[in-house]
């Protein structure tokens, strides 16, 4: 049996586990009080990592509440949900459960986290820089400093004083629809004319992100910074010259591409900066705008009439793993897939094969991002653009805050009140 | 009245319903997959397809329409249990009854409405009552000058704007939270007050303008003058005899404007982060969430028609001449 290999897994129990029936022995077995076993059909050497993540924790049989378990999970951390509002906010308190002893890495130094959603980047970032009642003992997760603030905040010392920056496990990367751009010249091209400094400008700079060389960040095991195949970090306007060149060679020069982008201010701004890169290496561009809220269902129709558009996507855990087969692994194009190249190519599919295989966790991770350079430099499927960061404050009255670059967010398990 | 009432009643629901069908239907025409959103990063095609079975999207458009509507008066059947009229069914995003949100939401937007209209209507009709009446000086130029600024402002200009003097600046007013009334009023009070004085200075520029240029108009009206000419007081003159035939278009606008709030200020609620109706509405149309958006739509416009009648109905009272049938 494999958590991953979804048939086998309904063959065993075609139902779910709601039928009052319990996976075989042979599958998964609990042969005392606190060790679950998982047999597995082949070595899978990323399954301590796949565990540690937030959704996935031992429940005791009796408080498995099966379909209503969502709406009042077991608490055994630190604290536990008083109040759950979706859309609007959730609220944790102590809970008395939890042993310190049992527990080295989080802590239950608040008592009380009053989450509250759907604050807009302008808000939060007045509040957190004024610093003024109670959001002195205020932080948040993922919310930036707005980039329109970013140089406000920049130059207020006391407010810098309370601030990170950190990279995220986020890539940002602008497809290049394969089916319709065929030919590996003209996306070599389009990755040296591609300016991806001035178009990170545009999303903030480098408060915002850093300049991506390859197709995975420098949150992932192995990462190597010094690929940059096509020079972004020399040449953040993009190479126009070069690009030239392989237009010529390819016999493609005037060659016209469709760049579609979602109709935000910040996208659109971009936009003007990308279209003129791409001309002035040869290309003829026509730029299509595409709705905010629909924007990746559009292009993530396979049959979408574009060849270039942003896509982005994070690393579940820093292993490549989690980003090479779901984004460019042949299996996965289809509708609303995130392989946005459309990339099936039977090479890179049989190496996902055999790398998935490697029972070693540091070779492993390795080897992804071995492959993932391989498929950058041999395919060009997509132009690295930029490796998300996020740039955020907390109040004054806040001590222990750090970051998890593995969520890519704010870590709240040691966070005290000054 | 019973028989204007009925009619009325009778006509609302069919507007309600022409609105409820027109939304589902136009729905269907974006390009968007609902079922996509419950689907999670590595979603395939298996997936999305049971999503769509369970959300009950697989199925034709009117069933899936007619089913909805028997839901709000009967009540419906779901995997989880049965949900009581009026039943709009679940949130595709957050699973949970879209009916208990709008309750959840509605204390926020009734707050805001009732509070910010009292507000731009206490300020408003103040300003044009007495701009009418200085007509000509220098305070009547001030007010419609300022009236003037006012209607131009935008709420997420000046609210912004409001929030960084007042809450962050000088820290003078509270950040904006809503707090319950019955809970702690000082709290929901203090929570509030900034949101209510940025919708009302917008709103209110509309209330000076239009009672001052009413307020002109009948004291120009020839009753007025008799009355003048009988010898009664400006005071008598002016509140009884002119104000009384100035109320009648501003009851009418007034009305149109709290049915409206009530079914959600948008900008204001995104721009002080208040979960409200309005906000509920812009968030279920950015996340294709069908049965969130049908509910704000019908409790949203179920507002705006209510009050167009009782505004109708208030007719009656305002102005003798008219008679319900």
């Amino acid at each position: 049996m494999a958590l991953r290999e979804g048939q086998k897994y309904r063959k065993a129990l075609p139902d779910g586990p709601y039928k009052g029936k319990h996976l075989p022995k042979s599958v998964l077995d609990t042969p005392d009080d606190k060790t679950i076993v998982f047999h597995f059909d082949q070595p899978r050497a990323e399954v301590p990592f796949a565990v540690a993540m937030p959704n996935i924790g031992a429940v005791p049989p009796g408080k498995d509440t099966k379909e209503k378990y969502d709406k009042a999970p077991l608490a055994s951390g630190p604290y536990k949900i008083q109040n759950f509002k979706p859309g609007k906010g959730i609220q944790f308190v102590k809970n008395d459960q939890w042993d310190p002893k049992t527990d080295s890495i989080r802590h239950q130094y608040v008592d009380k986290f009053d989450v509250s959603f759907g604050h807009q980047w302008v808000d939060s970032t007045r509040r957190l820089q004024a610093d003024k009642g109670a959001d002195r003992n205020a932080m948040t997760f993922t919310n930036a400093v707005d980039p329109s603030q970013i140089s406000t905040v920049l130059k207020d010392k006391e407010a810098m004083s309370r601030s990170l920056t950190k990279t995220q496990p986020y890539v940002d990367v602008v497809s290049i629809n394969t089916d319709r751009v065929k030919d590996k010249k003209v996306r070599e091209a389009i990755a040296w004319a591609f300016p991806s400094g001035q178009y990170l400008q545009q999303f903030g700079g480098p408060k915002a992100g850093e300049i991506g060389g390859g197709l995975v960040g420098p949150t992932l095991k192995g990462y190597d910074p010094s690929f940059d195949p096509f020079q972004k970090k020399k040449y953040p306007g993009g190479n126009a010259k070069k690009a030239r060149e392989l237009l010529k060679e390819a016999g493609k020069e005037n060659y016209e591409l469709v760049y579609a982008y979602g109709n935000g201010d910040t996208h659109q701004d971009a936009s003007v900066v990308v279209e003129q890169a791409l001309e002035r290496a040869g290309f003829k561009v026509q730029k299509k705008e595409i709705d905010q809220s629909t924007y990746y269902t559009q292009i993530g129709k396979v049959k979408n009439k574009y060849d270039l558009y942003r896509s982005s996507w994070g690393a579940d855990w820093p292993s490549a793993s989690t980003v090479v087969p779901p984004v460019y692994g042949g299996e996965n194009v289809y509708d609303d897939s995130a392989n946005y190249s459309h990339l099936n190519v039977p090479s890179v599919n049989d190496e996902i094969s055999k790398v998935t295989k490697v029972s070693d966790l540091s070779r492993a991770t390795s080897e992804w991002i071995k492959l993932s350079e391989k498929i950058l430099t041999d395919d060009v499927p997509a132009v690295p653009t930029f490796y998300n960061r996020l740039f955020t404050l907390w109040g004054s009255g806040l001590g222990g805050v750090k970051f998890n670059s593995v969520y890519g967010a704010v870590d709240p398990t040691a966070v005290f009140v000054k | 009245m019973l028989r204007f009432l009925a009619r009325r009643s009778l006509g609302a629901i069919v507007i309600l319903i022409l609105i409820s069908a027109i939304t589902f239907f136009l729905f269907f025409a974006l390009p968007a997959e609902p079922a996509r959103l419950a689907c999670g990063k590595n979603c395939d095609p298996t997936s999305l397809a049971m999503i769509n079975k369970n959300l009950g999207l697989d199925q034709p458009v009117p069933v899936q329409y007619w089913k909805f509507m028997v839901g709000i008066v009967a009540g419906r059947d779901f995997a989880v249990g049965h949900c009581d009229a009026p039943c709009f069914g679940y949130s595709f995003v957050s699973q949970e009854p879209v009916w208990s949100t709008i309750v959840d939401r509605f204390p926020t937007t009734l707050s805001l409405a009732v509070g910010g209209a009292a507000v731009f209507l206490v300020c408003g009709i103040g300003i044009g009552m007495i701009a009418a009446w200085r007509r000509g000086t220098w305070i009547d130029k001030f007010f419609s000058s300022l009236s003037l600024l006012g209607a131009s402002m935008q709420i997420y200009f000046v609210g912004v704007l409001a929030l960084a003097w007042f809450v962050s600046g000088l820290g003078i007013m509270d950040q904006p939270a809503y707090y319950p009334f019955t809970e702690n009023p000082a709290k929901w009070f203090s929570g509030m007050l900034l949101p209510w004085v940025v919708l009302s200075l917008i709103f209110m520029a509309n209330y000076s303008r239009m009672t001052r240029s009413q307020m002109v108009e009948q004291l120009q009206e020839d009753h007025v003058r008799t009355a003048r000419a009988k010898g009664l007081s400006s005071r008598t003159v002016f509140f009884r005899y002119a104000w009384r035939g100035a109320i009648a278009p501003i009851v009418t606008i007034f009305g149109i404007d709290l049915g409206s709030l009530l079914g959600g200020a948008m900008v204001t609620e995104y721009t002080f982060t208040l979960h409200g109706i309005g906000r509920l509405a812009v968030e279920s149309v950015q996340l294709t969430d069908l049965p969130m958006l049908m509910g704000v739509m019908l409790v949203s416009s179920a507002a705006i028609v209510v009050f167009n009648i009782l505004v109708d109905a208030a007719y009656a009272f305002i102005d003798p001449r008219v008679r319900l049938a």
